[in-house]
This record gives structure tokens, C-alpha cells and sequence, in this order.
């Protein structure tokens, strides 16, 4: 997986290849069906890090803005990320109030075994 | 009283204009960013609603209406209704959610339910909205019109 920037609409992903697979979310994803765009990245990204064993950080500091359907999405994502025992480090900005909230709500899918940790920064 | 009333084409790219003309307006009005946002995500959500599942065979727009008065906000968005859609009954099971555990129990819920269930998708926006903003969220059905409307109020931190 080659590092590249993924354009989709107003949002941008940064993708990242060191030591982690990295994605860097920007800008606002208002797409109708982001579903259908997201999937063959999201699926790419779980392929790389299957297959050599690293984990995943999933960086959401700079988005400003995500539609109901890109959280269904995103939610799909990490649910598919941690059902495989892929560590999965997810950021976002705690001084945003709908970051917070958002980030808050999905802490339900962690789970003692560690996979997925999600961790607020502040800007 | 800051009122923004129009008729929008039932495009998708105009969810997004809405949310950006309603952010801005709001930030000139009040000055708060986080504000702004919030009414912006509001704007959009309902918007694409009206789009995804307003009646268009006969052409028209959705009614889009942003009020701001003091430091309550209330947005409108009213579409072409087909009883048949069965739209407003799904609307309505959704709102009850919300009145009937709370704003946030029913967003968790659903966040749950996209989580657990492959194929699980949608539905999460007027939860978003009621536990996001705690706003208060009703839908009505008046002259072939479905209504939703969204009323909060503005948290304001005058720091930001």
C-alpha cells in the first residue's frame, strides 16, 4: 500500500505507510453514498495491515465535518478493524464539542482486550 | 430575529450549501464557532432527509427555515410527502425512540445496531441531532408536506 492522498469530494485522506497504516482525515465528507468510496480503501487498509501484522491509527483531528452516512461507515470500518485483532489507535480533537460527542459514543466498542483505543487530543 | 427562508432544488450538493449559508449566517449572528457548526450539521442532516426521501415525481423543492431568535434556533425542512413511502411512519418510530428512553440511549442504540448488524445503515441522523444538541425534534404532516423540524438551545461560550 503506497502512501497517497485519497480525494473524495471535500474530504481529503492522507494515507501513510510506516510503522502503522495511517490515515489522516481532512476537510468535510458529505458524500451520498460514502459507503460505496470509503469501502475499497477501508478494505484496503485491512488487507495491509492483515497481512503484515501492523496496526492501524485513524486520525479525525482535522475533519470538520462528517454526515450521518459516513459515520455509518466509519463505525462499519472499525467494527471490521477490531472484529480481526487489528490494534486500532483512533484520535480526534476533544475541543470540538461534536468531535467529543461522537468519540464519546463510539468508546462503546472498545473492549478490555486493548484492539481499539480511542484517545482525545486537544489542539 | 435572524429568519433564513427559501426554496432548495432537491439536489445533494445543496445539503452542503445549506450547511455552510446556515454556519455562516449563525457565526454573524452569535459569534460562536461551535454554534455555527452545530447549526450547520442540523441543516445538513435534515436537508439530505428531504432529498433522500421527499417525493419528487412531480418536480419542486424542500421548504428550508432557519429562525434564530435570542439564543433558541429552530430549522425547518418541509418536502413533497408520499403516504405510500411509508417515510413518515419510520420518522415517527424514530422520534418515539428518543421520547420514550432518551436522546442519548437512542443514538447508542443505533450506533449499536449499525456496529452489530452487516448491511445495518442509516437512521442516525435526527438521533444524532436530538443528542448531539438536545434538541427537540417533531415531524407533522400538513397539505401533502412532511415537516421536520428541529429546535435547540444555543450553548454559547463566549471564550471561543
Amino acid at each position: 500500500m503506497q502512501n497517497k492522498t485519497v480525494q473524495l469530494g471535500d474530504l481529503e485522506i492522507e494515507v501513510g505507510n510506516t510503522n502503522t497504516v495511517r490515515l489522516v482525515f481532512r476537510g468535510k465528507s458529505n458524500h451520498r453514498e460514502p459507503d460505496a468510496v470509503l469501502r475499497p480503501l477501508f478494505h484496503e487498509v485491512i488487507k495491509k495491515a492483515s497481512t503484515t501484522g501492523t496496526g492501524v491509527e485513524l486520525h479525525f483531528e482535522k475533519l470538520e465535518f462528517f454526515n450521518s452516512s459516513t459515520i455509518t461507515s466509519v463505525i462499519h470500518f472499525i467494527k471490521e478493524l477490531r472484529s480481526r485483532h487489528i490494534a486500532t489507535q483512533v484520535t480526534y480533537d476533544a475541543t470540538h464539542k461534536w468531535q467529543k460527542v461522537f468519540f464519546d459514543a463510539l468508546g462503546m466498542l472498545q473492549k478490555a482486550d486493548g484492539f481499539l483505543q480511542i484517545t482525545p487530543v486537544t489542539s | 430575529m435572524t429568519t433564513l427562508a427559501l426554496v432548495a432544488r432537491p439536489e445533494w450538493a445543496n445539503a452542503a450549501s445549506l450547511r455552510t449559508a446556515v454556519a455562516a449566517i449563525v457565526k454573524a449572528a452569535v459569534g460562536d464557532v461551535e454554534a455555527a457548526t452545530n447549526a450547520g450539521m442540523v441543516a445538513c442532516e435534515l436537508s439530505e432527509n428531504a432529498i433522500k426521501y421527499g417525493d419528487w415525481s412531480h418536480g419542486g423543492g424542500f421548504a428550508f427555515r432557519l429562525v434564530l431568535e435570542g439564543r433558541e434556533l429552530l430549522v425547518e425542512v418541509a418536502s413533497p410527502y408520499d403516504p405510500s413511502s411509508g417515510s413518515f411512519e419510520r420518522l415517527q418510530c424514530i422520534l418515539r425512540t428518543i421520547h420514550d428512553r432518551s436522546a442519548q440511549q437512542a443514538y447508542l442504540q443505533r450506533l449499536t445496531e449499525v456496529a452489530e448488524k452487516t448491511g445495518e445503515i442509516g437512521q442516525l441522523g435526527l438521533r444524532r441531532i436530538a443528542h448531539e444538541l438536545s434538541a427537540r425534534v417533531t415531524a407533522y404532516v400538513e397539505n401533502d408536506l412532511l415537516s421536520v423540524r428541529a429546535i435547540w438551545h444555543l450553548d454559547i461560550d463566549r471564550s471561543r
